[in-house]
């Protein structure tokens, strides 16, 4: 059961210049030191910072403050995160009008899975400016300016336990002071009540004990860390110029495989983490809420978010080389991939002249969405009135958030045409089917020398032959189906002037 | 003179570019109003004729190649790039050949080509022909179907030259949005008609190749039991036996 080794860890250390801040002195256990801050690929963090987390399985990366970091000798660095939730994720809890700000989050409180993980250090991806706008009056408000510079705001929790939100956040969620996870104070003060908050938080005593016990059973263990949460981008990363993920992927992944199964006969160790990593061990993604995030998707479409969000873009880096890799794909390959990641709309009633980037544009002027679109070529069943195309979006939430608006609200594109998106149709699965080619058995195999040149022939067929009068019989099919068609466009064109008529604009 | 000079070199150029297309023309004309007016305006205009011709001019190029292709139907997923080339090129010369892509990964559905010939009078011939008469390719007995190609069955077409697409929310205050909300219904009632019309004409396909299959065969069992009959001598002995002369073949 051994973690990170040691000359791994110096490689990060030397590559991502690695260092420890200030230690937090316990003398209680010597084999695992407690730390306030660390420099990690060129920034400090700190603890109760807010970092971006990275995912494999999610498009988005999850965003949680660090309250607690420590290294036990040999066993590598580790971080405690307590989690916040998109509102995509708890979108079964929400009410329509219960958003109102565009980049809320929601701070997990309670008892339960999704409250609190622990993860080795290397996951952070960044930091995340994240403010509380609580009124509560410990809260140190903050200035406009700090409002317009946040990535997210918070005021209200979501208690894990009993699935509510809720606008107070109590004295102390996962024992953790609530001065921790309101605003600092600016200025000089800041890094002084961090002291001091630090400071407290080893004196309090209660939570002094169970905090190292907490860390005892970690450090007997040294199997805690979340096994899923663990950076696998590798794939998507290999261009970075960084090349970090690939380092991480490399020291991580095959312990972190080898750990999860200990994790699970670990059972009953501690009520929260572990727990939860057990839980999480047979689930494919490694933060609970993506229980709640599968929900989301059956919610019914009535039930939507209604503010215009704004989605923030993931960091740069992450960005930056999903494009890339996505350049390097065929779109089919691209749709299956989108498809898989619920990322995929497919858009209707566009004007049939649309090419793919007007259809971007759209998307981009009225959601304010990044979007690769594809317009959907016309064959001879697809309407002359209505375009399709399909629409692939940079995350779950952002077509979610698309989809909810198309559905709840109307956006009139000229000449009347109002733009409907729904999911795109299951793929069938299977060979391609065709039907109306036929061969007799017999002759097939007697044939069978022919074939080749047989198959990839074409040919008129001869008007005194069998297959002539089954052509004929095609071609009527072929006619009757081509007038149905018109038929039916025809009736769609008249319905679909006399409404547009109508309108004022 | 020097101003003989100076009015000389622009016209010479909108003449050249006029010959290009029509919008050149009728900014040369604007041109002559504008004389004498400064070097700025000429300038200006200058750039305006060069980036409406470039537009326009891609356009024009993909308009005359539309006009060039032919879109085929009912094509069976074994054909293949190399398959339609070879059999469109009885028609004249191809020059490009591909298919439309799938992207809703309907397996069901036959595929569909465009083929872009060399002439637009060769295009036509190929629709009039499969038209006219059923072509088979790679299998046999559902024919092929040509139809002129379309702009919009081409999914890198260039944008329309001049457009502008505004769009709005209309929100609950709005007059339209009844409306509207009736034609997002009608869109989606559209939608499903559509798709069920396609299910409709699969359900017809599959039921005539059925049949089709079925008549084959026992068409194929008549034929098989006239050999064997004339082969085991069946057909001598009959004859004999009511005194029928009969020749081979």
């Amino acid at each position: 059961m051994q973690a990170m080794p040691h000359t791994e860890e110096a490689e990060i250390e030397e590559k991502y210049q690695f260092k420890w801040g200030e230690m937090i002195p316990s003398a209680k256990n010597g084999e695992v030191k407690f730390y306030k801050s660390f420099a990690f690929d060129g920034e400090v963090y700190s603890l109760y910072d807010c970092v971006y987390i990275h995912t494999e399985d999610e498009p988005e990366p999850y965003i949680g403050k660090l309250v607690k970091i420590w290294e036990k000798r040999n066993h590598g660095r580790r971080i405690k995160i307590l989690w916040f939730f998109r509102p995509i994720e708890i979108l079964n809890w929400l009410k329509d009008d219960d958003l109102t700000q565009k980049n809320e989050i929601f701070l997990a409180c309670g008892e339960g899975l999704g409250l609190t993980n622990v993860n080795p250090l290397e996951v952070i991806v960044c930091k995340c400016n994240v403010v509380c706008t609580s009124k509560d009056k410990r809260n140190p408000q903050p200035s406009d300016r700090e409002l317009k510079m946040a990535d997210y705001i918070f005021y209200r929790t979501f208690d894990v336990g009993t699935l509510s939100i809720s606008d107070k956040i109590e004295n102390r969620t996962a024992a953790i002071d609530v001065r921790c996870i309101f605003n600092r104070k600016c200025g000089a003060d800041e890094t002084r009540s961090i002291k001091n908050l630090v400071g407290q938080h080893n004196l309090d005593n209660s939570r002094l004990s169970n905090m190292s016990s907490e860390e005892k059973r970690c450090s007997d263990n040294s199997v805690n860390l979340q096994p899923n949460i663990i950076p696998t981008l590798t794939l998507r990363k290999d261009k970075s110029s960084s090349g970090l993920w690939k380092v991480k992927v490399g020291s991580g992944m095959p312990h972190d495989k080898a750990k999860a199964k200990p994790v699970q006969d670990s059972t009953g160790l501690d009520k929260g983490q572990h727990k939860k990593a057990m839980a999480d061990s047979d689930m494919k993604i490694g933060k609970p809420p993506n229980v709640m995030l599968h929900k989301s998707a059956s919610v019914s479409p009535g039930k939507g978010i209604k503010t215009d969000d704004e989605i923030m873009e993931v960091t740069r880096r992450l960005d930056a080389d999903k494009r890339k890799w996505f350049k390097d794909l065929p779109w089919e390959d691209q749709i299956q991939t989108a498809r898989e990641r619920h990322v995929l709309l497919l858009l209707d009633n566009l004007d049939p002249s649309y090419i793919s980037l007007e259809v971007e544009d759209v998307i981009w002027h009225s959601f304010n969405e990044k979007c690769t679109a594809k317009v959907i070529p016309r064959t001879e069943s697809s309407s002359p009135y209505s375009g399709q195309a399909i629409v692939i979006f940079k995350s779950r939430e952002a077509a979610e958030t698309v989809l909810h608006k198309l559905n709840n609200r109307c956006l009139m594109l000229p000449n009347g045409r109002v733009l409907f998106g729904r999911r795109p149709p299951r793929v069938l699965e299977g060979p391609a089917k065709f039907f109306g080619h036929l061969t007799i058995d017999k002759v097939k195999i007697q044939a069978r020398g022919e074939k080749e040149t047989a198959v990839s022939t074409a040919h008129f067929a001869q008007a005194n032959t069998i297959e002539y009068q089954m052509a004929m019989e095609w071609r009527l099919l072929q006619i009757r189906s081509e007038v149905l068609w018109a038929e039916l466009y025809k009736w769609h064109g008249e319905e679909r002037k006399e409404l547009t008529n109508s309108l004022t604009k | 003179m020097s101003i003989v000079i100076w009015l000389d070199a622009p016209e010479s150029g909108y003449h050249a570019l006029s010959k290009l297309d029509e919008p050149a023309c009728k900014a040369s004309s604007e041109r002559r109003q504008l004389q004498g007016s400064g070097a700025g305006v000429k300038d200006r205009l200058l750039l305006f004729v060069y980036m409406g011709t470039s537009a326009h001019k891609e356009y024009q190029a993909f308009v005359d190649k539309v006009e060039r292709t032919v879109y085929l139907d009912n094509l069976s997923p074994h054909v293949m790039v190399s398959v339609l080339k070879t059999a469109l090129g009885q028609f004249g010369n191809v020059v490009n050949a591909q298919f439309i892509p799938n992207y809703m990964d309907a397996r069901n559905l036959p595929q569909c080509a465009l083929v872009e010939m060399e002439t637009a009078k060769q295009a036509k011939s190929v629709v009039t022909e499969m038209t006219m008469y059923p072509f088979m390719m790679s299998g046999m007995p559902r024919p092929v179907r040509a139809r002129p190609a379309e702009p919009e069955m081409f999914g890198d077409r260039p944008a329309r030259p001049g457009r502008k697409i505004t769009c709005r929310w209309v929100d609950s205050k709005d007059p339209d949005v009844e409306i509207a909300k009736k034609l997002k219904y009608l869109t989606k009632k559209h939608c499903a008609e559509s798709s069920f019309l396609l299910k409709h004409q699969l359900e017809e396909e599959q039921k005539l190749a059925k049949q089709q299959d079925e008549f084959l065969k026992s068409n194929y069992k008549k034929y098989d039991m006239l050999d064997s009959v004339r082969a085991d001598g069946t057909v001598r002995r009959v004859a004999r036996h009511y005194d029928v002369i009969i020749r081979d073949d």
